[in-house]
């Protein structure tokens, strides 16, 4: 443990105490925060590959791509972030308080507590399965305790040296350390505890606010703060106004808080919180143009300074990526925009642009100049400028694919395109976004090795060119000539306020400010918050119907499953009052289906589909084989396997994936109960008003697929082969996991459901049959219902289904009427009571009996295979064996007979 | 809305209240100004401290060295 220059105590007391930089700290922090940098990227590249190759390293639990993306936030945020500005502290607080820190055995204990009690451990919980489905607070409850232990620590270190200080005259970039930490420590147990007591709605409206506290709260002030010692200490000049800084010091803490609820905007909370979030979120704009415009003039003549020197670079393009990302941000919280862009990888790209273009650009730049003014440290400023390079690239790329992938998902996601069509159109851009990931990790690499390698560095040479008045002849806002020209001296400037009578108030001025920050601050939990939740319970009195069923033991067991693999980062379950969530999902998700829901599972992005609906979609035959290998039901999904959750094989699924299972069929079930039908014109408003409002009435969109178009299959041959085509490439996406490649029902799903699916050889298929089949799927079987296929894929795909039959050997001899009274006669005794004396399918039992019995007259077995499921019968399905019942003879004559029912079209 | 609209006032009225001290008090202009001078004056401070910290240190080691030598 030292201070600079290897002294254990403080140095040159005359010259100044700035030199309270505890170097063992500084180096420690440093090294921590790069090789947890290292993992995190490390993590991320893992996590977009699995994009594109969702079955690679698909045998971990640990290695799951949800239970990963816990890891990465959390390891940027504490890991990263945290050990990068904890260093940058030991440095910079000593000037900015003229004090050292409260004690290097304390800042050793903090050291402790951050790595060794919160990140590692951190990790190890979420990757084995133990954690929080909260955006930014993905680490699970024990871990939020060391946090807070932790933050408050930081602030014992960081804060009390100022306040020993005092604050009358304290630099901007102090404040920013004390509001930022001050101010995590108290909206981080709000946002991470708060959640667990307060269901659903209610405990959104407080994690709301975490995600957008914890960059604008944390990772914002405490980089604002590095740029504004950086700047000034490399340019060797004044920042262009402090009276700016301050204003939007203050400005950044009032407003901000105010903003969280923007990332749940069309959601169950109440309206005017919301749009209050959003009237805050355009209003932080404004505080952010400020901060850079000042950060920016200070900068002003200084390019060869931004160009020569790496640190300061680092910063000046952080300050440029803070003020993009933050006009984005009160972009995307207005309601036409945030429509459009939410859950879609435009926010993936704007979160990226946040927390690696601004925060760790600056967050870098503070540890480069740190580090090299820091005598006895190796300091590569080659390696350091190659970082900068590969690191610009790398994000460039990144957020420039990522945003046009979002918008592109935003437009497949307004328009009536299946779900999947989102994901395999997205492909290419993941694929790119995966490649950038690639120079981010050699940039965190050269960054590495610029603090590892080349020279030991010497004491930074001030010595008198520290400028003072500007170039412009000014010293920034309004203020010239108050400091002495040429070298700076060891005098202050004049005390103004000591020389005006009845402005010494102002000397308190903080005072005010402080409060009025702590106002509103808790004012941003009062009206984003609480008063959202009074207007909820009272909502929730007025709506919930009663006597719903609550969540039975095992889909509990499951929604814990569901939270342990990270479902939460892929799936929403919120689904929004717009017309295209409504008219996709279901009607929109309603505060009263998540009354009993700790902490509730909205999710912030969607990969695969909402699942708030999920309940009666699909088999459970279908899920459990989703979960073992998603491919063999989706051929182009890209969710991970989860084959942990069985035992060697998706017939033979483990407890927890039955409750996983019975969760997933949970969801919605109460909305379905309670007859949910979405939202109704309101009174005394007419459609406009209601537009102009941003809600809309979903009279209009059909709740149910409705009956099926009829798909006309008759056409001209080379029409037909052209369709059939076509069909082939659509079965090829969507059915070959469950019916294989050739329709004989034996792909790779096949084994593990129960009907087995259907091989399409064995029968000849009516227009009819194919149309009602492939728009509402077979109830009581896997086969869902594909009516969100556009129409002429269908048409091409029942031309593909048809042109699958095996042709008959041997034309069926016409029944004698001897035959067709013995077969009728058969036929009325053992088969007419499911499939009704017509063979159409509605006999008197058939309304109790799923999967519906076959209706002959529009579908045509083969003549082999009638005689098969006579004498064996169909698993799974009410059809019985007959072979015990009936002859030889009887079976084939029957099999003869229903043949003969179908109704050529 | 109208508690959030009265927070955006308020906020306004704050900022604005400094904003009117700028403007109507000139001669307050070098007291909002003078902490961003202070932390050159650090700056400058800084490596002359760390110069004679680490030259001390030598100074330390060479006395260490040459008693041990002797």
């Amino acid at each position: 443990m030292s201070t600079v220059g290897e002294t254990s105590q403080p140095v040159s007391q005359a010259a100044s105490p700035v030199v309270w930089t505890e170097v063992a700290l500084v180096r420690a922090h440093v090294y921590a925060a790069l090789v947890m940098v290292g993992y995190v990227t490390l993590l991320g590249i893992v996590m977009a590959t699995k994009f594109h190759l969702p079955d690679w390293l698909g045998d971990s639990s640990w290695l799951t791509w949800g239970r990963l993306r816990y890891a990465h936030t959390q390891g940027v945020f504490f890991g990263w972030l945290g050990n990068a500005f904890l260093a940058f502290f030991y440095y910079a607080v000593p000037r900015l308080a003229e004090r050292p820190v409260t004690s290097r055995t304390l800042g050793w204990i903090l050291f402790v507590v951050w790595n060794g009690l919160l990140v590692l451990p951190g990790w190890v919980l979420v990757q084995v399965g133990v954690s929080q489905p909260l955006e930014w607070g993905e680490f699970p409850l024990v871990s939020d305790a060391v946090a807070v232990v932790a933050l408050l620590l930081a602030c014992v270190q960081f804060v009390w040296p100022f306040l020993r200080g005092g604050l009358a005259e304290l630099y901007v970039a102090g404040w920013y350390v004390i509001g930022g930490l001050v101010f995590t420590l108290l909206a981080y147990p709000v946002g991470n505890f708060v959640p667990e007591i307060e269901p659903g709605a209610k405990g959104a409206t407080y994690s709301g606010l975490w995600i957008h506290d914890a960059v604008g709260l944390y990772a914002t002030p405490l980089a604002l703060a590095v740029a504004y010692v950086v700047i000034p200490a490399t340019t060797r000049r004044p920042i262009f106004s402090h009276f700016l800084s301050m204003i939007g010091f203050w400005l950044l803490f009032l407003v901000y808080p105010l903003n969280g609820t923007h990332h749940y905007v069309f959601s169950s909370i109440p309206m005017e919180a919301q749009q209050g979030a959003i009237v805050a979120s355009v209003y932080q704009g404004v505080d952010v143009v400020i901060v850079v415009t000042n950060l920016l003039l200070s900068l002003r003549l200084s390019a060869g300074v931004v160009a020569r020197e790496t640190p300061l670079r680092f910063v000046w393009l952080g300050t440029v990526a803070y003020l993009i990302v933050s006009l984005q941000g009160s972009l995307q919280a207005l309601m036409p925009v945030n429509r459009f862009v939410h859950f879609t990888d435009w926010v993936i790209g704007h979160s990226h642009l946040a927390m690696i273009g601004f925060a760790s650009f600056t967050a870098i730049g503070g540890m480069l100049h740190v580090w090299e003014r820091t005598p006895g440290l190796r300091y590569n400023a080659r390696a350091a400028n190659w970082a900068f390079w590969l690191l610009t690239l790398g994000l460039g790329i990144m957020v420039l694919d990522l945003t046009a992938a979002g918008l592109v998902q935003g437009h497949l996601w307004q328009s009536e395109a299946p779900w999947m069509e989102s994901v395999r159109l997205s492909q290419p851009y993941w694929l790119i976004r995966t490649l950038s990931g690639i120079p981010i990790l050699l940039g965190f690499m050269a960054l590495a090795l610029s603090v590892t390698t080349g020279p030991t560095g010497e004491v930074v040479t001030a010595a008198a060119t520290l400028l003072l008045p500007s170039p412009l002849g000014g010293e920034g806002l309004g203020v010239r000539g108050t400091a002495p020209s040429g070298a700076v001296s060891d005098s202050e400037p004049p005390d103004a306020l000591g020389e005006t009578p009845g402005l010494l108030w102002l000397r308190q001025a903080y005072v005010i400010t402080a409060v009025a920050g702590l106002g509103f601050f808790v004012l941003s939990f009062a009206v984003l918050a609480v008063w959202p939740n009074q207007v909820l319970d009272r909502q929730l009195a007025d709506s919930r119907p009663a006597g719903l069923p609550p969540l039975s033991a095992s889909e509990l067991r499951g929604r814990h499953i569901y939270i342990r693999e990270g479902c939460v980062n892929c799936h929403s379950q919120l689904i929004r009052s717009t017309e295209e969530d409504v008219r996709r999902f279901g009607v929109s998700s309603q505060a009263w289906e998540t009354a009993n829901e700790f902490p509730q599972l909205w999710g912030t992005r969607r990969v695969g589909p909402d699942l708030a609906r999920e309940h009666g979609k699909r088999s459970r035959d279908w899920h459990l084989v989703h979960l073992w290998n998603p491919r063999h039901v989706v051929p182009d999904s890209n969710m991970p396997p989860y084959p942990w959750l069985f035992d060697s094989s998706p017939t033979r699924p483990t407890q927890e994936a039955l409750d996983l299972v019975a969760y997933l069929e949970s969801l919605g079930r109460e909305a379905k109960l309670a007859g949910l039908t979405g939202p109704k014109p309101l009174p005394g408003l007419d459609p406009e008003e209601e537009k102009r409002l941003g809600m809309f009435c979903d009279c209009a969109i059909p709740r149910t697929p409705g009956p099926s178009l009829l798909l006309n299959t008759r056409m001209e041959p080379s029409e037909r082969d052209r369709f059939a085509r076509r069909g082939g490439e659509v079965f090829a996406r969507n059915c070959v996991g469950c019916h294989g490649t050739g329709g004989k029902g034996d792909g790779p799903a096949a084994e593990a459901l129960l009907p087995r699916p259907r091989d399409l050889r064995t029968a000849s298929f009516s227009d009819r049959a194919l149309s009602d089949v492939l728009w509402n799927g077979v109830k009581g079987s896997s086969m869902p219902g594909w009516h969100d296929l556009p129409a002429n894929d269908l048409r091409a795909l029942a031309v593909f289904v048809q042109s699958l039959e095996e042709r008959q050997e041997q034309p069926d001899k016409v029944l004698s009427p001897s035959e067709l009274t013995t077969a009728q006669a058969l036929y009325t005794a053992n088969c007419a009571a499911c499939h009704g004396t017509d063979g159409g399918g509605i006999g008197f039992s058939a309304g109790s009996v799923v999967p519906p019995p076959t209706n002959f007259q529009q579908l045509r077995p083969t003549r082999r295979y009638a005689e098969q499921v006579l004498a064996e019968g169909v698993p799974g399905t009410a059809m019985a064996p007959w072979k015990s019942k009936l002859s030889d003879d009887q079976r084939r004559l029957l099999a003869r007979y229903v043949r003969q029912l179908f109704r050529e079209e | 809305m109208v508690v959030f609209n009265l927070i955006v006032l308020a906020i306004t009225l704050l900022m604005g209240g400094f904003l009117l001290v700028w403007i109507c008090f000139p001669r307050l202009r070098p007291w909002f100004e003078a902490p961003k001078y202070r932390i050159l004056t650090w700056e400058q401070r800084y490596p002359e401290a760390v110069r004679s910290a680490v030259e001390g240190k030598r100074s330390t080691r060479s006395t260490r060295g040459s008693e041990t030598s002797a």
